[in-house]
């Protein structure tokens, strides 16, 4: 008789027990989940504001001009022209022949070119002193935009390497010109921020051995101009 | 003499009745403890829906002050997502330029080079003529001693060796050179 009390009163507690508690629990379990993902959350987020504002504004700036003119986002056409005109200048070379396929101006591969690896090959034709030639390719893979020599032919009268420096020589050259679109969207806000590590913050301080020229354009007139003004 | 006739019932009812309180305190201790813990559990409950807010607002402090961080960030993520591409191009071209180097020292005087070439496999494809056979014995020497800080030849092929029609001697000839693969 007593066990049988004992038992039924047991069974009332389990019972109250599951009936009351249960819910609480269950919903408590939920709320310390939460918090939890909340404190991870906050975790990430405060590192990341951390790296940021350690971040130097100045210096990020102008490494994304550097990569921007070295490494450019888009077919590096006019900057290419540029730079081969210019290079060439200084070393008393003459340029011509110049075999350009640049190809679409639009994104028709949009999928294909995202954030991808691009080059755009062309060739061209220097002439002029053997040194100079010499030192004409050992700069052109310095100057801005990067540029890779994929094939070289030239015309080599005597070799200046073994003395004679006025040997005149053309070279008719294929080169390939990279460039990269950037990512399209930064990703989630908890998404972190990667530090750049010592080997990479080397490769970028070699952003700024590459010679840089300037583009020239040519300047034009454009829009509506005011055929009734006669500089009253 | 007095004779207790029902001192059993009298024991069986005074047990039940002792069970039967007792049964009643262990259920109102149950309850009051069973309170208790609800009390506590509740408690704990709103302290940590208390915490979740304030860590929601924090959160949200640092979302705005990412936000207003947002050029920098993505100054990072475009310089991060270029560098592993950059750092690629750099070495492909120092080997290139390395590769470029050792082929210039090799020509010998009077040389016409109509192109070098090097392939997926690191393999140069050297073409072109020269105006006698002591020239050619010069390159092939060369090949086989380059100079001294150039790379040096880890196998070379003669391809072909034609006579022109001015007694130049054309050769096509194909340098593996150490370090030159891509």
């Amino acid at each position: 008789m007593k066990k049988k009390q004992l038992m039924i009163m047991s069974g009332i507690a389990l019972v109250l027990g599951i009936i009351f508690f249960g819910p609480t629990l269950s919903n408590l379990q939920k709320v310390i989940r939460v918090n939890k993902q909340q404190k991870t959350e906050l975790n990430n987020l405060e590192k990341k504001l951390q790296i940021l504002e350690g971040i130097d504004k100045n210096l990020v700036t102008d490494r994304v001009k550097r990569m921007e003119a070295v490494f450019p986002s888009d077919k590096p056409i006019v900057q290419l022209l540029s730079s081969l005109a210019q290079l060439t200048a200084k070393h008393d070379l003459s340029f011509g022949g110049l075999s350009l396929s640049p190809g679409s101006l639009t994104d028709e591969n949009k999928e294909k070119t995202d954030s991808e690896l691009a080059d755009l090959t062309f060739g061209f034709e220097v002439g002029g002193e053997f040194n100079n030639v010499l030192k004409f390719l050992r700069e052109l893979e310095k100057a801005a935009p990067l540029m890779k020599i994929d094939k070289v032919g030239l015309t080599i009268k005597t070799n200046p390497l073994l003395g004679d420096d006025n040997a005149m020589i053309a070279a008719e050259i294929d080169v390939s010109a990279f460039y990269q679109p950037p990512p399209k969207s930064l990703g989630s806000i908890s998404q972190p921020v990667k530090l750049l590590s010592k080997t990479e913050e080397a490769t970028l301080r070699r952003l700024f051995n590459f010679t840089q020229f300037q583009a020239v354009l040519p300047v034009a007139q454009t829009g509506k101009t005011n055929l009734f003004d006669f500089g009253q | 003499m007095e004779v207790n006739l029902f001192a059993k019932k009298i024991k069986q009812l005074r047990d039940r009745q002792r069970i039967k309180k007792l049964a009643g305190r262990i259920l109102l201790v149950s309850m009051l403890m069973l309170a208790l813990l609800m009390i506590a559990l509740s408690a704990f409950a709103l302290m940590i829906a208390n915490s979740s807010k304030k860590l929601e607002q924090k959160i949200s402090l640092t979302k705005n002050k990412i936000t207003q961080l947002y050029d920098v960030e993505s100054k990072q993520v475009y310089l991060v997502s270029k560098l592993g591409s950059f750092a690629n191009l750099l070495k492909l071209q120092e080997r290139h330029q390395a590769v470029a180097e050792t082929i210039f020292a090799m020509v010998p005087n009077g040389t016409t080079l109509q192109g070098f070439e090097v392939n997926e496999a690191g393999t140069i494809d050297l073409a072109g003529s020269v105006p006698g056979w002591s020239k050619l014995f010069e390159l092939l020497r060369r090949i086989k001693e380059p100079a001294t800080g150039q790379l040096r030849a880890v196998q070379a092929q003669v391809n072909r060796i034609s006579f022109g029609k001015t007694g130049t001697i054309n050769f096509d000839i194909n340098i593996v050179l150490s370090g030159a693969s891509q």
